[in-house]
């Protein structure tokens, strides 16, 4: 039996937009230290993780391990059902059919609860290996979303060069090409606002514009989002949640 | 892993043998690759079209699969027999290399504006673009002769030319090719940069040649200001501001008039009433994929995602193991 309740339908509403994006069916899994995911796009260039803590709820318990296999836009078109205030229940029995999603308004006068038909999925799980990353960059997320937005009409990949005077993004494409430097900055009373960089040696990869910009799509969770690189590696996009995080892997461009 | 070029007739005959050289681009710096060909010698820049799926590319030298015979019988069009036969191959790749010539002064500006106040030797600034690579030596023979087009010249001692770099010589030149490239742009970039700008709001309006031309222009300085290091090409473009600022007030009042044309087409069609929402936009989504047979049940970005280039990209379960 999975029971989970979210003070704020809109966290839960945003990571499930944001991972959509990438892949169209995956199987939540549900322990009893909260609710994961990991699931690849259509041609395994991509992959993303997401976790969700026990302590992100305020009410939760998972007696048995539960994989949830979900249409992501069919969960979608339910969780639009609901407010972004309201209180958010998630809800489904051992052997269930269905996950039973439930909003209640702040004020408590309004109650609503849809069934989303279950699916088997059968998927494979990637282990991730502890990666010692070159290049850790801490920026603001809705940068990191307006670079890739801006290089998206101008070339199909973006090369990230990380050294120790900062980072520089460039695209180069029939048009043209554009380049982006920001250089470590910090604000004591805007920390949001902040670049940092940790460096151990420099880095360089180029990888796909779409796919960085479909990472981007999970901007509205997280000020902040981390990029770690290693070279000929996969990067790491990191948006951290206030109880666990969502990542992004993607797999770098290599001149063959 | 052969590769499939096509180049400018006349370029690379038969005989000649035609290299990849390795040089930084004439304004970013970025190591790219250029084909040169011998005979006559000339550099060109190279652009890749691929496909989006895997294909592969069948080569005929004879005329044995010419469209016009039928349909041809599969079974003599093994990748062996092609070789035997010395009729033709197959490449594992549906890449086409697009090589266009480059104009060789190019190559010569970002050495010249590091020195632009002295008059230098050729030798001496052979040794410069030396330095950054040694490639440079396969087009020395190219280089040398464009000095004279962009560059003042004095003969300090007898035989001895000395030459530095000229703003208004390398802006004529620049200048005559862009009256060339307007009279001769490609039918896509005119499309995309011209005629769609440009088109006006109703059928019954026109929009004046003066402007066609001048949009054209811009195109052509834009790609021209592309091969420039950024201080020449910021001086070279500031140099037609003036004519940019007159097309750009055009065509911002052709947006404002669009806007307000489709706000009353809307408003015609009983649209604009505000009410739309998202689940509007999932049935127009669910509408559409139904008339184009798509899945349902994937978002817009995984069906965009479906048509992303991953070339290059490996797998994730390269880098990561299978639990």
């Amino acid at each position: 039996m999975l029971e989970g309740k979210l003070e704020q339908a809109s966290l839960f509403k945003k990571v499930v937009e944001a991972v959509r994006e990438l892949v169209q069916d995956c199987n939540f899994d549900c322990t009893e230290n909260g609710l994961a995911l990991q699931a690849m796009d259509t041609s395994h260039v991509s992959l993303v993780s997401l976790l969700l803590t026990a302590d992100g709820f305020s009410e939760y318990r998972c007696d048995r391990n539960l994989a949830l296999g979900i249409n992501l836009v069919s969960l979608t078109k339910i969780l639009r059902c609901g407010n972004n205030e309201d209180i958010l229940t998630l809800e489904a029995g051992d052997s269930a059919d269905s996950l039973v999603v439930r909003f209640e308004n702040t004020q408590q006068d309004r109650m609503s609860e849809y069934a989303l038909k279950l699916m088997d999925i059968d998927q494979e799980h990637l282990g991730i290996p502890e990666t010692e990353y070159a290049a850790s960059i801490t920026m603001p997320s809705t940068e990191f979303q307006r670079i890739c937005r801006d290089m998206q009409s101008i070339s199909e990949s973006i090369t990230i060069d990380c050294t120790k005077g900062g980072v520089k993004f460039t695209c180069e494409g029939d048009i043209g090409n554009g380049s982006v430097t920001l250089k470590p900055n910090s604000s004591a009373d805007k920390p949001e606002l902040c670049t940092k960089i940790d460096l151990s040696e420099p880095v360089s990869l180029t990888l796909s514009t779409k796919y960085l910009l479909n990472f981007c799509k999970a901007t509205g969770l997280s000020q902040q989002v981390t990029l770690k690189l290693a070279d000929e590696n996969p990067i790491l996009v990191e948006y951290p949640l206030s109880a666990g995080h969502l990542r992004f892997y993607l797999a770098p461009k290599l001149d063959e | 892993m052969s590769r499939l070029f096509i180049i400018p007739a006349g370029d690379g005959r038969d005989d000649s043998v035609s290299s990849i050289v390795t040089l930084p681009h004439p304004s970013t710096a970025v190591r790219t690759r250029y084909l040169v060909t011998r005979s006559p010698l000339a550099i060109h820049e190279l652009t890749i079209i691929d496909h989006p799926t895997p294909h592969s590319t069948l080569i005929s030298h004879s005329s044995s699969l010419d469209c016009d015979a039928g349909p041809t019988p599969l079974s003599p069009v093994s990748e062996t027999s092609a070789t035997e036969e010395d009729t033709g191959c197959i490449i594992s790749s549906a890449q086409v290399h697009i090589a266009t010539r480059v104009a060789p002064f190019f190559f010569l500006l970002r050495v010249l504006v590091q020195h632009e106040a002295q008059y230098r030797t050729w030798e001496d600034i052979f040794d410069c673009l030396r330095l950054e690579t040694p490639a440079y030596r396969h087009i020395s023979a190219l280089l040398e002769p464009e000095l004279e087009k962009i560059a003042d010249t004095v003969e300090p001692a007898p035989g001895i030319r000395c030459y530095r770099l000229s703003r208004d010589k390398l802006f004529r030149l620049l200048s005559s090719r862009i009256t060339r490239m307007t009279d001769k742009l490609p039918e896509i970039l005119a499309k995309t940069h011209v005629t769609s700008k440009l088109a006006p709001v109703r059928f019954d309006e026109s929009t004046p040649d003066e402007m066609y031309v001048r949009a054209r222009r811009q195109v052509a300085i834009t790609i021209l200001a592309g091969y420039l290091p950024s201080s020449l090409a910021k001086a070279f473009v500031a140099g037609f501001e003036s004519e940019k600022r007159v097309l750009d007030d055009y065509v911002s009042r052709l947006k404002e008039a669009r806007a307000q044309e489709m706000m009353r087409q809307m408003m015609m069609a009983g649209a604009g009433n505000g009410k739309r929402k998202f689940e509007d936009e999932d049935k127009d989504e669910a509408l559409k994929n139904k008339k184009t047979g798509k899945n349902a049940h994937a978002s817009n970005g995984v069906r965009k995602l479906k048509k992303a280039d991953t070339t290059g990209m490996s797998k994730l379960s390269m880098f990561f193991n299978k639990k």
